[in-house]
């Protein structure tokens, strides 16, 4: 269930005085520094579909890869080559903005890695994924918005809303009891500013309340689009806007410091070369973006990047894969300790594979979700067991994602 | 207030509180008894959409998306996602839609797919989504013409209790019918045959998978490794009938969905899409909130299902329910206690229900203090301005605000208060839309706008805005902006 800001009560407005702060109205758990006093940025994107980890980052070392794949394997050589990384592995050529920032150490790529669920459906898969929960069909909330629902004890009140739902419906992980802050991108073109002026004069006098909404989705626009600002990049593509818009409201005073993103379609059934490269060329955009957006704030910052499912190892009739289960997750920043690909790689032959079709995966996603939130957030593995990732004492955070 | 303002104003709740939005005239037309246009409504306008090509019944429309998803190549896709391929009649098999198979199977378990060896045309392959429009267009006709449209109003809390999703083809394509055929036809029918309706309808029981449900010693549960699912029976205890403090356990949610299984969809012609396959049935007596149910077929469920409709939780939950939805976020103790007698009384009678909220003197008293839901405001918007056709535009609009057609985030359905839709996100998306319905306006005066939509009732404040405008396009959008717009 979508959860926005709760409504003002008196006594907490008494309480965070007149300034106007900018989510002043609801009640925003303090987010806990890890040791060093380090003020972190973390931002989750969800990628909706099934994305083709090994389309995206292809193990070009692999003596199976390119018999399974044939027309749709990476190539180091070739008119489009792929851009290597650690050679084993190469990076579609697609994302140049990322394999930039992961040869100056701020990417690193998790391979072979999935949730624990394996029935390859999409809607279980996202439930799965987000709700944090070991299987599918609970989703009153998301595992981000319990995480930071964790960092509250002892804390009530707190000017600096922290979590950020983005889209017209926010993605599950952000939802949930902790009051989450909502933007969309508008997609309908801005309304003018005398239409909205107009509209603050009626409700000043006789809505408060609607003046306060409106008042706040105003600055918050003009924050997200940089408005006024000199020079806007021409040709965006809309995941680079919204990202750019995330970033700036990342960055701003008593602002969010967490973001969770949704990036739809990813389900590349058929001819999945052109329609991933595309994909993958708005999730670059996006990287830039939010590296662009976020400032020298970029040094201090996670971008998880995760997907419900992988897609099978074999090609199908429509020069597309199927639901799978290994895949790609990427941790993109500048908090990041990257430049390198973590997979235990289970390889590519007929035994190899899971169920004969899909590529194996050998890590649990949630290991390395527990690991960002124990580093930047200090969160126990305790709770991270209980709470943000209920019944998974067996998954081991993983040490040494952040620097 | 002036005489004229109150008198507007209750028929402003007449039909904005209780209805979809005035159009031009209506306020006119029920100024003079506003309760007396609602009752009447309850009374005499239709609420069934008939079934016709464009809306097919739901059996015939699941089998429909079947072929379609076959012809689209999503068959071999999909089932090749889980790793099943079949078009052999197997009576193991026989109507286990492709996605159950895997989780009964486990392994991948090929037989061909053949191509359509018949050489019929195929079905349109993007049935679904023609579909999905031809049922949101039926409604935007629908919320045109009617009176007040309370009995819609209805139709659409009933519907968002029993919510349902379009997460897959064969949803996308029967949820429209679950509407048609289990809501409407008993939103003035009683609880217990809405209750008994909606759990058999082939949305129902796929969207809260009750279709790979089996029965642990069941015939197929021996069989295969799969065993029970609990959603639907945790969901129709939850959210249906008791209510999260209604009073069950988890013992209770094991029991109900053992007595569940067996309920399944059926494409087949006059099956209503259901069926109940005794294969899947988990034997024996089984016992749900303290009461043994004997051992049985079909009707162990039917019996608990009725059982449910009668308990006092159920009528505490959905007056409650009803109250929230129409009067405010905390509504008055006694008119709910009122919901729950009249409910209790008359054996779960939704039109005495309705009829007792209309009647209710708090109904009307109450100050205007909720926020049109997304759908309300565009529905009331389009109303307003007379506008039908483009579903696709509908769509996209209440989308764009967050409570996309037939798509909740949850089985619990779209939150029916303030505190989920009053925001900044929440206003600016209005704001855009607003704008944007203002903008594709040809013609109307918005003096004559003003009226329709709020009579006398109107502030000073909201008429000068308006009438200052300095476009009729920033009048309009300023006027489904304004607070008499978007409070009701």
């Amino acid at each position: 269930m979508a959860m926005m800001c709760t409504g003002p009560s008196l006594s907490r407005r008494a309480v965070l005085g007149s300034a106007g702060a900018l989510f002043a109205w609801a009640y925003m758990p303090k987010i806990a520094r890890a040791a060093g006093n380090r003020d972190f940025r973390f931002v989750c994107i969800v990628l909706r579909g099934g994305m083709d980890g090994l389309g995206v980052v292809g193990p070009v070392g692999d003596p199976d890869y390119g018999s399974l794949r044939s027309d749709l394997a990476l190539r180091l050589d070739g008119p489009t080559p792929a851009l290597p990384l650690d050679g084993f592995f190469a990076l579609n050529p697609a994302m140049p903005e990322t394999a930039r920032l992961y040869r100056a150490g701020q990417v690193a790529i998790i391979h072979a890695s999935a949730t624990n669920y394996r029935n390859r459906s999409h809607f279980d898969a996202q439930d799965v994924l987000e709700s944090g929960q070991p299987h599918p069909g609970v989703t009153q909330s998301g595992w981000l918005n319990r995480a930071i629902g964790g960092l509250a004890a002892g804390d009530r009140v707190n000017p600096a809303g922290s979590l950020l739902g983005v889209g017209t419906v926010p993605p599950l992980i952000a939802r949930g009891a902790t009051p989450m802050l909502g933007w969309a991108p508008s997609r309908l073109g801005a309304p003018d500013a005398d239409l909205i002026a107009r509209l603050e004069t009626l409700y000043g006098k006789t809505d408060p309340r609607l003046l306060e909404a409106l008042q706040e989705g105003v600055r918050l626009e003009r924050i997200a689009t940089a408005a006024g600002a000199p020079s806007k990049v021409a040709n965006q593509t809309p995941e680079a806007e919204m990202a750019a818009g995330v970033g700036r409201l990342l960055v701003s005073d008593n602002g969010p410091r967490i973001a969770a993103l949704a990036i739809e379609g990813w389900d590349t059934h058929t001819d999945e070369a052109g329609a991933l490269r595309r994909r993958l060329a708005a999730l670059d955009s996006a990287f830039a973006a939010l590296e662009s957006s976020l400032g020298p704030k970029w040094q201090d910052t996670v971008v998880l990047v995760v997907t419900e499912f992988g897609r099978t190892a074999r090609i199908n009739g429509t020069n597309g894969t199927d639901h799978g289960n290994g895949t790609v997750a990427f941790l993109v920043g500048g908090a990041v300790r990257g430049g390198r690909v973590i997979a235990d790689w289970p390889g590519l032959s007929d035994a190899a594979l899971y169920e004969n079709r899909d590529l194996r995966p050998t890590t649990d996603i949630r290991a390395v979700a527990k690991g960002v939130m124990a580093d930047l957030f200090g969160l126990s593995a305790a709770q991270l067991a209980s709470t943000v990732f209920p019944d998974s004492a067996a998954v081991a955070p993983m040490q040494g994602l952040v620097v | 207030m002036e005489p004229t303002q109150e008198r507007d104003r209750a028929a402003l709740i007449a039909l904005s509180r209780f209805g979809l939005g005035p159009r031009p005239g209506d306020i006119d037309r029920v100024r003079a008894d506003p309760a007396g246009a609602v009752l009447d409504e309850l009374a005499h306008v239709p609420v069934e959409l008939p079934v016709s090509a464009d809306l097919p019944q739901a059996a015939a429309a699941l089998g429909a998306a079947q072929t379609a998803r076959r012809w689209r190549g999503d068959a071999v896709r999909h089932v090749a996602d889980l790793g099943v391929l079949r078009q052999v009649s197997n009576p193991v098999l026989d109507d286990v839609p492709p996605w159950d198979l895997s989780a009964m199977f486990g392994a991948p378990d090929l037989v061909a797919l053949s191509d359509d060896a018949n050489g019929e045309p195929p079905v349109d392959p993007v049935y679904d989504e023609t579909l999905l429009f031809a049922e949101i267009d039926a409604r935007i006709q629908r919320y045109a013409g009617v009176p007040v449209g309370f009995v819609e109003r209805l139709v659409l809390f009933w519907s968002n209790h029993f919510s349902v999703g379009t997460k897959s083809t064969e949803l996308t394509a029967t949820v429209g019918a679950l509407e048609r055929e289990a809501i409407r036809p008993n939103v003035c029918g009683t609880f217990a045959d809405m209750l008994l309706a909606v759990t058999r309808h082939p949305a129902m029981l796929m969207y809260l998978d009750n279709n790979t449900s089996l029965g642990p010693n069941s015939e197929l549960g021996q069989k295969f490794s799969r065993g029970l699912n609990e959603n639907l029976a945790r969901e129709i205890l939850e959210l249906h009938a008791l209510g999260v403090d209604g009073g069950y356990t988890q013992a209770d949610v094991t029991a109900f969905a053992r007595i569940l299984t067996g309920w399944m969809v059926s494409p087949a012609t006059g099956s209503g899409g259901f069926k109940f396959d005794p294969r899947r049935h988990e034997p024996g007596d089984h016992t749900v909130l303290g009461k043994v149910y004997p051992a049985g077929g079909v009707e162990q469920a039917e019996a608990v299902l009725a059982d449910l409709a009668r308990n006092p939780a159920t009528a505490r939950h959905v007056a409650r329910k009803l109250a929230i939805y129409f009067v405010s976020d905390d509504p008055p103790a006694d008119l709910v206690a009122r919901l729950e007698r009249v409910f209790l009384d008359t054996g779960g009678d939704l039109r005495a229900m309705s009829r007792a909220l209309v009647v209710a003197p708090q109904s009307w008293e109450a100050p205007v203090t909720k926020l049109r839901l997304p759908q309300e405001f565009v529905i009331a918007a389009w109303r307003l301005i007379g506008r039908t056709g483009d579903p696709r535009e509908f769509a996209m609009q209440i989308r764009s605000l967050g409570q996309p057609v037939w798509n909740p985030p949850g089985p619990n359905g779209y939150p029916a208060t303030n505190d989920a839709w009053v925001s900044p996100k929440g206003i600016m998306g209005r704001l855009a839309i607003a704008d944007r319905i203002a903008r594709g306006l040809r013609q109307g005066d918005p003096a004559s706008l003003l009226a329709a939509a709020f009579g006398e009732a109107a502030t000073p404040a909201t008429r000068r805005a308006v009438l200052s405008a300095e476009s009729r396009s920033q009048a309009v959008a300023i006027l489904l902006m304004a607070p008499e717009f978007q409070w009701r």
